[in-house]
């Protein structure tokens, strides 16, 4: 562990005030990010994954919200960082690709000058020079014909193509993290296919950290190493990608894997469900936010919230049913066993 | 359970759209297939591949450029006023977006009762029960009565427009996308809802998505579309075992599984380049362009649908 850790949160909070109350879209997310990783956070919308992101960047509004915790990079922590100093890492030494193609990219600018723009004010070259490095990463992210698709404008190309623009200009500057918002949600299955393909390529040979966010296990499953599942606002379950999918600890991951039909199952096996829906942040429960959904819930579950039980190498689960004195009976065995370790 | 009744015909379906001088989007080219009783018939294919406009012209909301659909008898693009009204009662739908398919100025009851209204089914008090009722079935209470959909999580909406539906007691019920606006967890719900309705109303269904593994869940048989052609139809479970078509394999194996060690070894079939557009579509078979198997024949000639097995169509000169 710890080889080349390029990122960390520790303890970080995000809220909203609106006109409803303090939303508390992030309550304590802590992970760290490794050279050359793919790291994944999973979960349903409104769980606080993109606001994670977004406080990463920088890029929530500073009025009306409040940021906590920390944001290590390069020893320094980047939520001090003014709007100055962080615009000289935005892009440089981070970037994002966003959820939506379609509208992430500027309307009004020829594909060629969105990707040159970034590249002149990092990099200090002349439009020229930044040109005909746009022009290379347009080719490195295999759009055919790409000395005309320079000249032309977002909406003459279709989805795929557009994210991969996305992606060109999120690597112009050879970015040390690249923090990938759903880079698929919005496309078809092949070409999503082409698209994760493409990542992990660049990944590769650039050796970069990349952060994943997704509501697709399948899609964690094919291109990260390690994953977080977040659930209102906190990680529940965080482990390599192995131990969490063929040994999924926590009630929520589980059912979160269930609740998806395989290619292989049929009507006469049921579908896993979770009953009700997510809790409304502004009053989040007091104790574990899965609770009132978990089928497993106890007594204690619903009054404190849970600490984190190791189940494994990198596992780590945050749920009561790990603790020796839980009640285990009607738990599914994937579950159970592990409470059975710890109880050892 | 399906049997053997048909419920849906439809023959040689076309559905062109002009944009523009000399410019046609043949949306759905040439489609046919039959929808039997009781069965949910699946409709896969990536975005622009017609399957929504096939949905829509099957409930008649849409003119046909050529073909027809036959449902129980009735031509629906030739309906007289009174069979109008017995179709739009018999066949209903559910809309992709529960966002913007609920009037957001009407309260649920009003929702949910207006069909009930029109086709005179019940009134007043029992009307009133009535719609109690459709929410209970669809998991939501009486106390949502009287509120707005704004009110409401998208799954609660998608439940709404399945009640709306549901409401004026029809036999066949087109599922565009019900599930592609909700996250997760809220689509199982629905995914169990809708299967549990099936049963117990004996509604036929097609159902139409993008997600293969869905669509392959909740269907008995499952068709793919292409650039507006009808490429492969068979069974669910022969769709999966022994997909003929190039496009359907390709399309299979393209769907992430969550299961990082099969993920990991598993050979990707990979397609070339991206759909080409359905605005005056190449000659011969739509998908030459990506196929991995093309051939001279299949650049010049388009196949057609044909029987390679039982219960088994595919539209590819190779699989024979």
């Amino acid at each position: 562990m710890r080889n080349g850790q390029m990122l960390n949160t520790k303890d970080l909070f995000v809220s909203f005030k609106t006109y409803a109350g303090i939303v508390q879209a992030v309550r304590g997310v802590s992970f760290e990010l490794e050279k050359g990783e793919t790291l994944a956070l999973v979960g349903e919308s409104g769980c606080g994954k993109t606001v994670t992101a977004k406080a990463l960047m920088g890029l929530l509004p500073n009025e009306q919200v409040e940021i906590g915790g920390e944001v290590g990079f390069h020893g320094e922590n980047l939520l001090e960082y003014g709007e100055d100093e962080m615009t000289k890492i935005r892009g440089k030494h981070i970037s994002m690709i966003f959820q939506d193609p379609m509208t992430a990219l500027n309307p009004t600018m020829r594909i060629g000058d969105q990707i040159a723009e970034s590249i002149i004010i990092h990099e200090q070259k002349t439009h020229a020079e930044a040109r005909a490095e746009a022009l290379e990463m347009l080719e490195l992210v295999k759009i055919a014909n790409a000395k005309e698709r320079m000249n032309q404008y977002p909406f003459e190309m279709s989805g795929g193509m557009r994210q991969r623009v996305m992606i060109a200009l999120a690597l112009a500057c050879n970015p040390e993290i690249l923090i990938a918002d759903e880079p698929t949600t919005a496309l078809d299955v092949t070409i999503q296919a082409e698209i994760l393909e493409l990542i992990m390529q660049l990944q590769r040979e650039r050796d970069m950290g990349v952060i994943l966010i997704t509501h697709d296990m399948g899609v964690v499953a094919s291109i990260s190493e390690r994953i977080h599942v977040m659930y209102a606002g906190k990680i529940v379950e965080e482990g390599s990608v192995r131990e969490v999918f063929y040994g999924p600890k926590h009630p929520y991951t589980f059912a979160l894997m269930k609740s998806v039909p395989e290619l292989s199952s049929t009507k006469q096996e049921p579908l896993y469900s979770i009953v009700g829906t997510p809790p409304d942040l502004i009053n989040p429960p007091q104790g574990c936010p899965f609770a009132p959904r978990c089928e497993f819930a106890m007594k204690i579950c619903k009054l404190e919230p849970p600490a984190g039980v190791s189940c494994g190498e990198t596992q780590r689960s945050y749920c009561w049913l790990h603790h020796p004195d839980a009640d285990i009976t009607g738990v599914p065995e994937v579950l159970q066993g592990r409470s059975e370790a710890h109880a050892r | 359970m399906p049997g053997n009744e048909v419920l849906v015909k439809v023959k040689g379906l076309k559905k062109y759209f002009q944009a523009g001088r000399r410019r046609v989007v043949k949306a759905v080219d040439d489609v046919s297939f039959r929808i039997y009783r009781g069965e949910t018939l699946g409709l896969v294919g990536e975005s622009g591949c017609g399957k929504t406009t096939c949905g829509k012209a099957i409930l008649g909301l849409l003119s046909l450029t050529e073909g027809e659909v036959v449902f129980d008898g009735m031509k629906v693009h030739r309906l007289e006023p009174s069979e109008r009204k017995e179709f739009t009662k018999r066949a209903q739908i559910v809309y992709q977006d529960p966002y913007s398919s609920l009037n957001p100025r009407m309260t649920v009851k009003d929702i949910i009762g207006e069909g009930i209204d029109v086709h005179r089914l019940y009134r007043g008090k029992e009307q009133e029960e009535r719609v109690c009722e459709l929410l209970h079935t669809v998991g939501l209470n009486r106390e949502h009565i009287n509120r707005f959909p704004h009110e409401f999580s998208g799954g609660q909406r998608q439940r709404i427009g399945i009640a709306r539906a549901l409401a004026v007691e029809p036999d066949f019920v087109v599922c565009d996308e019900p599930m592609s606006a909700l996250d997760v967890s809220i689509q199982a719900q629905i995914t169990k809802l809708l299967l549990r309705l099936q049963r117990e109303e004996n509604l036929t269904y097609l159902f139409i998505s993008h997600n293969l593994a869905m669509v392959k869940y909740v269907s008995d048989r499952v068709g793919v579309m292409y650039l507006g052609k009808l490429v492969e139809l068979t069974t669910s479970e022969e769709l999966y075992r022994n997909p003929l078509h190039p496009y359907t394999q390709a399309l299979l194996s393209a769907i992430p599984v969550a299961d990082p060690d099969e993920e990991r070894s598993k050979e990707r079939v990979v397609m070339k380049g991206e759909i080409p557009s359905a605005i005056n579509p190449p000659a011969g078979c739509r998908f030459a362009s990506r196929c991995r198997f093309v051939t001279q024949v299949c650049r010049e000639d388009e196949p057609a649908l044909s029987e390679v097995g039982r219960e088994h169509l595919v539209a590819c000169h190779l699989a024979k």
